[in-house]
């Protein structure tokens, strides 16, 4: 009887967690987005040209087109197309030995039902090619819109905390 | 002597022992999220006062009922409390800041930074501080000005001060 109770709490459990990991909330798909966008990015050492050529076509997936982009600090600001974007993943990349992205603090408000509003702090951590140390922290401002089945970016702010 | 010793190591699963568990759960929770954050450095920007990959606490009550001043170091939050800047308040609302050479003056006259170490030859145009906000900026003066992350930002950001 004992057995039995543990088995159907198990089963139990299971269901419960396969109903939360393939039926995701909102908010979930949104995480795991800027998650998998992160792991696009990323890279531990060096890489082929075709490799990083691949990477970043990845990397452009995550972004509508076009998307648009707000950062004094980088001094760049306008509209980009996927082509471009890629462009710029690829060469900023390809300048770095290795690179790190992860986002913290995520809070994602919805006010329409395929939009998304998110805030985050971004932190880009690695080393260029010359061995200098590359350690940047942000606050960001991000808009995603879901198109066929999937949150892509279609502005992201870079948000100035400290105006010099 | 030795069953009180195993009764504090291993203690009965009972009401009361749960209940001890709970409430240490809960304070301390309240106590390191709302007293005293523990946090890691990450990042040279502050060496050498703070060093990269040391662990400190930050003390969320230091400024409930005084703003910083001059010479204290503070805790900036971004988008959440997860990820902080941390830097040195050289200026407050109302003062004028400027870098000549890499030295600091405030209100037009030279001010002595003896936490300061290694060479600077940063040059920055005065400014004023606006209402509401202080200037901020990292000890680690020898890299470069525009990969130094300061500037003015919002006494609403400040979260508190590290430890020690």
């Amino acid at each position: 009887m004992t057995k039995k109770r543990v088995i159907a709490a198990v089963a139990a459990l299971a269901c419960l967690w396969g109903v939360w990991y393939f039926f995701p909330t909102r908010t979930r798909q949104v995480k795991r987005r800027f998650k998998a966008f992160a792991s696009s990015i990323s890279k531990d050492g060096p890489e082929g040209n075709l490799a990083q050529l691949q990477q970043a076509a990845g990397a452009a997936e995550f972004f509508a087109d076009p998307c648009a982009f707000e950062s004094e600090y980088y001094h760049l600001t306008g509209s980009f197309s996927s082509r471009e974007i890629s462009g710029y993943c690829f060469e900023g990349r390809s300048r770095m030995k290795s690179l790190h992205l992860r986002f913290y603090d995520l809070s994602i408000k919805f006010p329409q039902k395929d939009t998304a509003l998110v805030e985050a702090t971004v932190r880009l951590t690695g080393k260029t090619k010359e061995g200098d140390d590359v350690a940047e922290t942000h606050e960001i401002t991000c808009t995603l819109k879901k198109s066929e089945g999937e949150w892509r970016f279609t502005r992201i702010k870079l948000v100035e905390v400290l105006k010099k | 002597m030795k069953e009180k010793l195993k009764a504090f190591l291993v203690p009965k699963l009972s009401t009361p022992y749960f209940v001890r568990v709970a409430a240490v759960a809960i304070f301390s929770y309240i106590f390191f999220s709302m007293v005293l954050t523990p946090f890691f450095i990450r990042g040279k920007s502050m060496e050498p006062t703070f060093h990269d990959g040391s662990f400190n606490f930050i003390l969320k009550q230091r400024y409930a009922f005084s703003p910083p001043k001059r010479g204290d170091v503070v805790a900036i939050r971004l988008a959440g409390e997860k990820v902080f800047l941390l830097k040195r308040v050289i200026a407050v609302a109302g003062d004028t800041v400027a870098i000549k050479n890499g030295r600091l003056f405030i209100n037009l006259k030279p001010v002595s930074e003896p936490y300061l170490n290694g060479p600077c030859d940063w040059n920055l145009p005065p400014r004023k501080v606006e209402v509401g906000n202080i200037y901020v900026i990292g000890d680690n003066r020898s890299m470069p000005m525009e990969y130094h992350d300061f500037g003015q930002v919002s006494l609403e950001r400040v979260v508190g001060a590290p430890l020690w």
